[in-house]
């Protein structure tokens, strides 16, 4: 029994952090058509902030972390993004990885290759003991946090008038702009709110593994995209429904696969997505196609 | 005229019988007979939507029909590849040009004729004549991806010739094209016919053009034939230009337009001026010097057959478009190179052609997105965003029923409702519409043009883009015809709907008229009711 409330967590917990990384790409995605493949640059960035200022109390170290990752966000949309708004989006995917690996040969160059220890927040990598049940607080965590964000985000997307603008936006671009939505403007909030995403994601992330490197960004980057895709291209209920599928069948597959075969876990997962595809083409939840007449 | 027309197609030649096509429960074809005899030439007419590309997809290949039969000499090639049909003596052109790029314009019409079956060597050989035939032989080594528009059009043409098809299908080979270039082609497909024998079927929005080249017409509206006989015939049929101008009535009154009102254009109050606007896209000039006015208060419709640049010219006043020369001025100031935000922030709300709701959000936050502009004006607070939002539903009111669905589930009409009203919300001194009653039903297109009539009464000024010339002239104060870029005619409606000059101005050949021009691909989507 507690076996299995073990797993579930698991899955929620792993999957959640999956769904923030697929919503903070998608979120970019759906507005400007970018796939951001810099998006995992600012997990990394958002880890090596807290490291960089972890002496300071706990609030701050959050305060700072976030203002750095937010302000990088929008810097890279201005510098290397805002310029080529207009170009096609295989031009915008190849500056994204032009952003992605400065990025992290900047961070080589001053910080180091070498990963660096990280210890935040040390009291959430207990476990917490209800009874008979032994339950580590991270996961616990984790899944609050996700909630939390994930509802924020439900929030500000359907209440506030610039989420709606947004919404808007990421449907169709033009017609928003007919209707007077300042397109900067909107743009740039979505890169701060899939910043914060980001930031959510490279916290657990940090306390997780405790340890920083200039490439950790890669894998839950592409982890992220998977799912937006599995999840459909374009469509935020999607990308976090994706995030959660891929999550679970990960922690499902770490279980039913015999011990041998668990280094390989990641081949099954891939090849699980692709017979996803293979029978929704579109992702789960498929977009309509939008029609662009002129 | 259609009647004893409308007999099963020959056995003989290119044919169609009881072809249907749907696309997801959209009709494009509905049992359309259609026949095409070598050396004769078939020009295949219709209004935006009448399912045109979809037919000649199907003569080709390209597209399987879901009941009836093509073929050729009475031998059934239906569900054959298109590669079928081009060995067995069919050629064809596209809207766009398509060549291969990276090749040289020899080796695009070479390429036409070993995918016929013939030998590289006769290929090129053929090519190469064919080439110099059309006059084209100076840029046989050419790469194709370096020719300008004009040209590619020709080698388009020629590749098609490659392989001496029996039959050549050209869809609309005068895009674009200037009228000394459109009347060099009309030249050379009657040549065509005559030196290589084929029957050309051409779908062509220039009505001038088709008129004089074409033995035969063809009508198509809403997927179904509504009209075959000599261009004459066609030119005099009540139903082709009831099809093409709009209208109950299919008589000629039918353009009678006029509401009565007071059509003095005062200058003194100009609120939109454009003066001389030329728009290029690329090399093809889709605006070649059009100036207008609107006066405050007014209802000025522009009209013109589909590819006359009416889209274009309202995509250039709301900024969405470069104006390549000339001005737009608006409330005195010249709007060249503003954002297209700003010029709505400044007062000029533009509702596109095709809609355009977002489809996810409620028809709530589709209003709410429209009030964007308005709520960044001094003034405006909770209390005024409530009374602008109650005065839109009580114009609107079936968006009061529909105020939480979500706007991708509502009917077209009650769309487009939508999207008139999303666009009142930013509180816009002009009003700019490009089709509104493009694919709705004729009684949804009632109610619109009353409540356009209501708006006009109640001060709004607007700018209105028609393909239903009928419609519009009901119900705008003046009128400007747009044709090939440029403005043939204006006035007061009413005087306007009178003015002999009418049909010359906007089909491009006197007579008592059928159809103006079409272009428009006649795809399934375009034909949403």
């Amino acid at each position: 029994m507690s076996l299995l409330l073990q797993h579930v967590i698991d899955a929620v917990s792993v999957g959640g952090l999956f769904a923030m990384m697929a919503l903070g790409i998608g979120l970019i995605f759906g507005i400007m058509r970018l796939i951001n493949f810099a998006h995992g640059e600012l997990v990394m960035i958002g880890g090596y902030a807290m490291w960089l200022v972890v002496a300071l109390p706990g609030p701050l170290v959050v305060l700072f972390s976030i203002a750095v990752v937010v302000l990088l966000a929008l810097g890279m949309e201005r510098i290397a993004f805002r310029p080529l708004r207009q170009a096609n989006p295989a031009t915008l995917l190849v500056a994204s990885f032009a952003v992605s690996y400065f990025l992290q040969n900047l961070m080589v160059m001053t910080i180091g290759s070498r990963p660096k220890a990280f210890t935040f927040a040390e009291g959430l990598t207990r476990n917490l003991t209800i009874g008979e049940l032994r339950l580590p607080l991270l996961q616990l965590v984790t899944i609050g946090l996700t909630l939390v964000v994930l509802a924020a985000i439900v929030l500000f997307l359907k209440r506030t008038p610039m989420g709606i603008l947004m919404r808007a936006a990421s449907q169709d671009f033009r017609m928003a702009r007919l209707c007077g939505v300042r397109a900067n403007l909107v743009i740039a909030s979505a890169f701060a709110m899939s910043a914060l995403l980001a930031w959510a994601v490279s916290l657990v992330y940090a306390v997780q593994t405790g340890q920083l490197s200039p490439a950790m960004g890669l894998r839950p980057a592409l982890i992220g995209f998977v799912a937006t895709v599995i999840g459909g291209l374009g469509s935020l209920p999607g990308a976090a429904l994706g995030g959660f599928t891929v999550g679970v069948l990960t922690v499902v597959l770490q279980i039913v696969l015999p011990p041998e075969l668990r280094d390989f876990r990641d081949a099954f997962l891939f090849a699980l997505v692709l017979l996803v595809l293979l029978f929704r083409p579109r992702g789960l939840l498929a977009v309509r196609a939008e029609m662009e007449r002129v | 005229m259609t009647g004893e027309d409308a007999a099963p197609a020959p056995l003989s030649g290119l044919f169609a019988r009881g072809v249907t096509v749907r696309f997801e429960g959209v009709t494009a074809l509905e049992d359309v007979d259609l026949a095409l005899e070598p050396g004769e030439i078939l020009g295949l007419i219709g209004p935006n939507g009448a399912g045109k590309t979809t037919l000649v997809n199907v003569l080709t290949g390209f597209q399987k029909p879901g009941a009836g039969t093509v073929g050729i000499d009475g031998e059934a090639f239906s569900g054959r590849p298109p590669h079928d049909f081009a060995r067995a003596g069919l050629g064809r052109t596209f809207q766009a040009v398509r060549l291969f790029a990276g090749m040289t314009v020899l080796e695009n019409v070479e390429l036409g004729a070993v995918g016929k079956g013939i030998a590289r060597a006769a290929a090129r050989a053929e090519a190469a004549e064919i080439l110099d035939w059309l006059g084209l032989g100076a840029m046989a080594g050419l790469q194709a991806g370096t020719l300008p528009y004009g040209d590619e059009r020709w080698v388009g043409l020629a590749r098609a010739l490659a392989g001496r098809p029996r039959f050549l299908l050209l869809d609309e080979p005068a895009a674009g094209l200037n009228e000394a270039e459109a009347e060099r082609l009309v030249t050379m497909v009657a040549r065509i016919r005559d030196r290589f024998g084929c029957g050309v079927l051409i779908i062509e929005h220039n009505m001038k053009l088709v008129m004089s080249l074409c033995d035969r017409i063809h009508v198509l509206e809403h997927g179904r034939t509504i009209a075959t006989g000599t261009p004459a015939e066609a030119q005099a049929d009540p139903e082709v230009r009831r099809a093409y101008l709009g209208g109950q009535d299919a008589t000629k009154p039918a353009v009678g337009g006029g509401h009565g009102r007071a059509t003095g254009f005062d200058a003194g109050t100009t609120l939109l001026e454009v003066e001389s606007l030329q728009v290029n896209y690329g090399p093809v000039e889709a605006l070649r010097g059009v100036s207008l006015a609107v006066a405050e208060g007014e209802l000025v419709s522009v009209i013109g057959p589909n590819g006359a640049g009416k889209s274009t010219l309202m995509l250039a006043i709301s900024g969405m478009v470069p104006a390549s020369g000339g001005h737009i001025r608006y409330a005195g100031s010249d709007l060249a190179g503003q954002p297209a935000e700003r010029i709505v922030r400044d007062g000029i709300s533009m509702v596109p052609e095709g809609r355009h709701v977002f489809p996810a959000l409620t028809v709530e936050e589709n209003l709410l997105t429209g009030a964007t502009p308005a709520r960044g004006r001094a003034g405006h607070d909770r209390a005024t965003a409530a009374r602008d939002l109650e005065e839109v539903l009580q114009t609107f009111p079936i968006l009061r029923d529909r105020f939480r669905s979500a706007a991708g589930k509502l009917s077209g009409g009650e769309q487009q409702q939508l999207v008139i009203a999303r666009a009142l919300l930013a509180k816009p001194r002009l009003l700019l519409l490009d089709e509104p009653s493009l694919g709705l039903a004729p009684l949804v297109i009632d109610l619109l043009f009353g409540i356009l009539a209501r708006m006009r009464d109640a001060g709004q000024t607007i700018l209105l883009v028609e393909q239903n010339a009928a419609r519009a002239l009901e119900v705008a104060d003046r009128t400007y015809v747009l044709r090939s870029g440029a403005i043939m005619l204006a006035g007061p409606s009413a005087a306007l709907a009178a003015d002999p000059r009418f049909d010359e101005a906007y089909f491009g050949f006197a007579g008592a008229g059928a159809g103006g021009g079409t272009g428009g691909t006649g795809g399934p989507g375009e034909a949403r009711p």
